[in-house]
């Protein structure tokens, strides 16, 4: 179950699903490995308590079919029972090298990993309970004075090989047993007075687990299946290599394991050492132990799948952490983004420029749509002013570059003295290169105070609304396309008269396509709102009212407003102007254009003939639509790149 | 195959609705379902395809607008109408993926739109688009401008 509910977080969580796949494998591994080792340390327990009984009565692990764990067993000749029984050794101890059991004397000398044995004298029957190498026991037959004599080496001794210890069982003198580790000394001596003695030279280095197993003298070695009979006393040296036994036991080797009464020849004295017996010798780690031991299996296995839904809840959180923390990350990124927004792009602008009150204002989008206005107000060198509103395609980071393009750029051409039509004709191109996939739309405006004129050009872009004591309704039809919508553009200039007070409202479409319900806020909104706000309205109570009265704002939005002080005199277009090439003219752009100048009939006709006449000429023509009062008049130029400011009259002479 | 029950742009064009390929995609934007929008690939012939569009193209539903032109325009189409005789709204995004897909046409291929919508009518001509789209107030005038048998836009 807990599998279940990691796989199916996995789907929407890889990682997580790997953590708790993993840590349940792990449970459930660990669960088994538990469960397992519970069952071998049952298993072996009756074999480690039986030690002592064992030890009289030669168990079959310590018979001979064992011959890597068996004791090394000194028959002394003199002893009718010398049997010397080794505990099984400890798996740790398995392996470590080889044991090396050389009988130099008669005496049967088994070896065992790790026992030391020690052989009691005197006893009749060498019993070698302990499972000597095949023959190790057999060759150390009776010969009871070689052992003194050192035959040991032609003795029939025999190398047992097993891994970790060498074993070297030496027959010396009468009743006296020695059994000396390798790296500790352990030697047993037995006198005949049928005590064994185990001394520890080096008590401080002795590895333990050497547990002497004196057979009694005077025993017959009833049960020893490979049990020698040996005679006389003897000595016997064991050298244990097996150092596992170690770990501070050393001391208590001394112990000497009195075997009394007639044990049944063999008897083990487990001498500390080894590692059980140090656990057994803490009661915290004994009762800890068989806790462990009685837990059942399914419950290790559910506390397995517990940790592993713990580890599992745990790596969720951290993951959700780290990214509640990179969430965090990145939106102060975006509020940085915004902040340098504000300083690169929409730059403070003082009350009044001259004559004209100014202001702007910037509302950004309550969503992924920030980002991509941009606005800018600036004196010209005659004492022009000049205004920029823009709104580049893409939105955030990415925008931000462009709308610095695009503002600097047609600000610099507007500097260089273009009027808003040239400008946008000669920046497009420019443009067009480094915008790559983006577009813009874009309106500018130039204001010469002295004539009281506003020329603005737009691409792609809404018409100012200009208010005052009446709106002005310009002619949208062959608008001029944006930048980088792959046609050229700047192919339309208006010139606004105004001569009394009046109020330019340039905007981005973000506050017409606001939206009320389902509908658009809307242009016509737009101008009511400018027109209740009064001749003292600001841009940012503009923004603010269209915010009131709308319910979302899915775009950007930017104001900047022109206030033009003066008498209450209505202003008026003077100047519709349209750009044409053969295309636009095959596409209808110029009838369209004059229709809603308020041509028709017999006039529209004949501007038309000489639209196509001008443009079979030149390969283009400026239609110039005066409205200046009474019927609209129509004037033509040859199409010419750059326009000198400020008069499109003088435009319209400035013949190639 | 209509998702909406508003949609009302086959007409006579249904008729000619020979190819296997009529896939619809809806696809709700913003949060709410009144604002729906949905879009559907009739492909006429080999080379011809309708891309039908219903709702509203706003920074929504732009991002679907994209990937519905780039399907319709995989797989050998290379004449385009896409109607938009149903859409009541149209914003500077969705305005922006349509130049995007137009600028980005093969040399020879050839894309109409429909359009008849007043709103989206003014939009078109308020930016000047209507001066970079070939823009047909019916299907029929559309489908045969990029079959190459009518040259002027409506």
């Amino acid at each position: 179950m807990a599998s279940g509910a990691s796989a199916s977080r996995a789907g929407r969580r890889p990682l997580l699903g790997w953590a708790a796949a993993i840590a349940i494998a792990c449970g459930a591994l660990t669960g088994l490995h538990v469960a397992s080792a519970t069952a071998k340390r049952g298993g072996a327990r009756p074999l480690s308590t039986a030690v002592p009984g064992a030890a009289a009565a030669p168990t079959p692990a310590a018979s001979g079919s064992k011959a890597e764990s068996g004791p090394a067993v000194v028959a002394s000749p003199e002893a009718p029972v010398v049997a010397v029984k080794r505990r099984r050794e400890s798996p740790a101890g398995k392996g470590q090298g080889q044991a090396k059991a050389q009988s130099r004397s008669g005496a049967s000398t088994q070896q065992k990993r790790h026992p030391t044995t020690a052989a009691a004298p005197n006893a009749p029957a060498g019993a070698a309970s302990g499972q000597a190498g095949e023959g190790s026991a057999a060759s150390a037959t009776t010969a009871p004075s070689a052992v003194r004599q050192k035959k040991s080496r032609h003795g029939k001794g025999k190398e047992a090989r097993s891994k970790g210890k060498e074993v070297k069982a030496e027959a010396r003198g009468s009743g006296s047993a020695q059994a000396s580790g390798r790296v500790q000394a352990a030697s047993v001596r037995a006198p005949a007075a049928t005590i064994a003695t185990l001394t520890a030279p080096a008590a401080a280095t002795v590895h333990a687990t050497l547990p002497a197993v004196v057979g009694r003298p005077s025993e017959p070695a009833s049960r020893s299946r490979r049990g020698q009979k040996g005679h006389g006393t003897g000595t016997a040296v064991a050298r244990n290599g097996a150092p596992q036994a170690a770990a501070g036991a050393a001391a208590p080797v001394a112990a000497p394991p009195t075997l009394a009464g007639p044990a049944k020849s063999v008897k083990r004295a487990p001498v500390a050492a080894r590692p059980r017996a140090r656990h057994q010798s803490s009661p915290l780690a004994t009762t800890v132990t068989r806790i462990i031991n009685v837990v059942p299996s399914l419950v290790w296995i559910v506390m397995a799948a517990l940790a592993a839904l713990a580890f599992a809840l745990g790596a969720s959180s951290r993951v959700a952490a780290l990214r509640a923390r990179r969430l965090a990350r990145q939106r102060e990124q975006l509020l940085e983004d915004v902040g340098l927004l504000q300083a690169a792009l929409l730059p403070a602008l003082p009350r009044r420029l001259g004559p004209v009150g100014t202001s702007a204002a910037y509302r950004p989008a309550s969503g992924p749509g920030a980002g991509g206005d941009f606005y800018d107000v600036f004196a010209l060198e005659d004492g022009q002013l000049a205004v920029i509103v823009g709104d580049v395609s893409g939105h955030g980071r990415e925008a931000l570059p462009h709308t610095t393009l695009l503002r600097y750029t047609l600000r610099t051409y507007l500097e260089a003295g273009l009027s808003p039509r040239s400008a946008l004709q000669a920046a497009t191109p420019v443009l067009e290169r480094q915008l790559g996939e983006s577009f813009a739309t874009v309106v500018l405006a130039t204001y010469q105070p002295r004539e009281r004129r506003l020329v603005y050009a737009a691409a792609g872009h809404p018409p100012p609304l200009i208010a005052g004591t009446r709106s002005i309704e310009p002619i949208t039809t062959s608008s001029s396309p944006p930048i980088g919508a792959g046609q050229p553009t700047g192919r339309r200039q208006t010139v606004v008269s105004v001569p009394g007070q009046a109020l330019a409202c340039f905007y981005t479409d973000g506050l017409v396509e606001a939206r009320v319900g389902r509908e658009l806020f809307g242009a016509g909104r737009l101008r009511r709102t400018l027109a209740q706000l009064g001749a003292d309205a600001s841009a940012s109570a503009l923004l603010d009212s269209v915010a009131k009265q709308t319910d979302r704002h899915p775009d950007d939005m930017a104001a900047c407003l022109l206030r033009v002080e003066g008498e209450p005199l209505a202003p008026r277009i003077e100047v519709e102007e349209l750009e044409l090439d053969r295309r636009d003219l095959l596409r209808g752009r110029a009838e369209r254009f004059l229709r809603a100048g308020g041509l028709g009939g017999a006039e529209l006709a004949e501007a038309l003939d000489s639209v196509r006449s001008a443009v079979a000429r030149h390969g283009g023509v400026i239609i110039a639509l005066r409205l200046c009062g009474g019927a609209p008049e129509v004037e033509l130029s040859p199409r010419n790149v750059a326009v000198l400011r400020p008069s499109t009259r003088a435009a319209a002479g400035a013949v190639r | 195959m209509r998702r909406n029950g508003t949609f009302a742009s086959d007409g006579e064009a249904a008729s000619a609705n020979q190819g296997p390929a009529d896939r619809t995609v809806a696809a709700t934007a913003d949060a709410g379902p009144r604002i729906t929008f949905a879009t559907r690939q009739r492909q006429l012939d080999e080379r011809t395809r309708v891309l039908g569009v219903e709702g509203e193209l706003d920074l929504a539903s732009a991002p679907n607008l994209k990937w519905a032109l780039a399907d319709a325009l995989s797989g050998g189409t290379n004449r385009l109408v896409v109607d938009l005789a149903a859409v009541r709204f149209i914003d500077s995004t969705a305005l922006g993926v349509l130049v995007g897909v137009h600028r980005g046409l093969d040399a020879g291929a050839r894309m109409a739109i429909v359009c008849t919508h007043p709103d989206v009518l003014n939009i078109f001509e308020l930016t000047g688009l209507d001066a970079t789209f070939d823009i047909f107030r019916n299907l029929d005038d559309a489908l045969a401008h990029v079959r190459g048998s009518a040259d002027t836009a409506g």
